[in-house]
């Protein structure tokens, strides 16, 4: 009964059951927190240019008849510990808006808002989306100068 | 350690018949209901491997090597820019997780998306198979929903552990209208693989 394989079983089964225990109560702590917050954002120039894509097919009406597109054009890691609340000036957008059919330039209907997703130790990883939001309109023309 | 196979040996020895039928009955129990709660994962959650493991650290500092994801896979939720998917492409046996960075839904209600590893700096159109730009619905074997990551491997870096958790943010735009790491995720029981 008492062999010293019989104990490294017991041992383990404990081991296993206290960290499943405890994983839940990571779980429990940031289940209910409150993420949500507020978010002011706002544009200052907004420009369209026609730029040659030689990488991508020549379909052009490829994601035509579009009901919604969705794109990232910012995005930071903030670690734990870090500073969170943001306060950025004449920030660029990281990543640009590529339009693969005939739906930027001229569209009056840009919404820009600010979502978020808090990695926990262990738990649910849930998305918010902050309340405030942001509508631009592109330009009708695509910018003449190309290094605008 | 050849004391104890011994000692086991021993105890088989000492059995009648009947208790090592009971015996191998009993593990055949173990796996079979290990297979089922599999399964049962499986269609609760509607995704093909309902748990995973990521392997590499191209999600840093938001999932690194070994923590594991819970994944759904519901049909009616739609996928939307800033989620954790899951997907496999063709032609490549490991499954990738990365982040979405672009989503274009047509009014059929067919959806195609890129994404991006938080680690990379460029997006995954690499890491498709070639001349793929975009993926779609039927790649995405699940959505990551919970996680936990796992503590016992990280004894090296235990000091960062607490501070190197946080959370990811990015801007959505909605209009209604190199050599890269790839986090790849595997499936925890090699026995639900068959």
């Amino acid at each position: 009964m008492n062999t010293a394989l019989a104990r490294l079983n017991t041992i383990f089964a404990f081991t296993l059951s206290v960290m499943a225990g405890l994983t839940f109560l990571c779980f429990l702590s940031t289940f209910f927190n409150e993420h949500k917050a507020d978010v002011s954002i706002n544009t200052a120039k907004v420009i369209v240019k026609n730029v040659p894509d030689y990488s991508a097919g020549r379909e052009k009406n490829d994601l035509g008849f579009i009901k919604l597109n969705q794109v990232v054009v910012w995005d930071k890691i903030i670690r734990r510990g870090e500073n969170s609340i943001l306060d950025y000036r004449k920030a660029n957008t990281k990543y640009y808006f590529w339009d693969f059919g005939n739906g930027l330039r001229g569209n009056k209907n840009v919404t820009l808002s600010l979502s978020w997703n808090v990695i926990p130790n262990a738990g649910t990883l849930p998305k918010i989306m902050g309340t405030g939001q942001h509508k631009i309109e592109f330009p009708a023309e695509y910018s003449p100068n190309r290094f605008q | 350690m050849g004391m104890l196979d011994m000692d086991f040996l021993d105890d088989v020895r000492r059995m009648n018949k009947r208790q090592l039928y009971y015996q191998v009955l009993n593990f055949g129990m173990i796996v079979s209901s290990a297979l089922m709660i599999w399964k049962g994962l499986m269609v609760v959650t509607g995704s093909e491997s309902p748990i995973v493991v990521v392997l590499s650290g191209s999600m840093e500092p938001a999932f690194y090597r070994g923590d594991l994801l819970f994944l759904t896979n519901y049909r009616e939720e739609p996928i939307r820019v800033g989620e954790i998917v899951v997907f496999k492409i063709e032609g490549r046996e490991i499954p990738i997780v990365h982040r979405v960075l672009k989503i274009h839904e047509k009014e059929n209600g067919t959806v195609r998306f890129l994404t991006k590893g938080d680690n990379n700096s460029v997006d995954d159109r690499g890491l498709y198979a070639p001349g793929q730009l975009w993926l779609e619905k039927k790649e995405v074997v699940g959505r990551a929903r919970g996680f936990s990551e796992i503590p016992i491997k990280k004894t090296k870096k235990r000091h960062i552990v607490n501070v190197r958790r946080g959370c990811n943010m990015w801007v959505n735009v909605i209009t209604p209208t190199s050599r890269q790491r790839n986090a790849e995720a595997t499936l925890i029981p090699t026995v639900a693989r068959t």
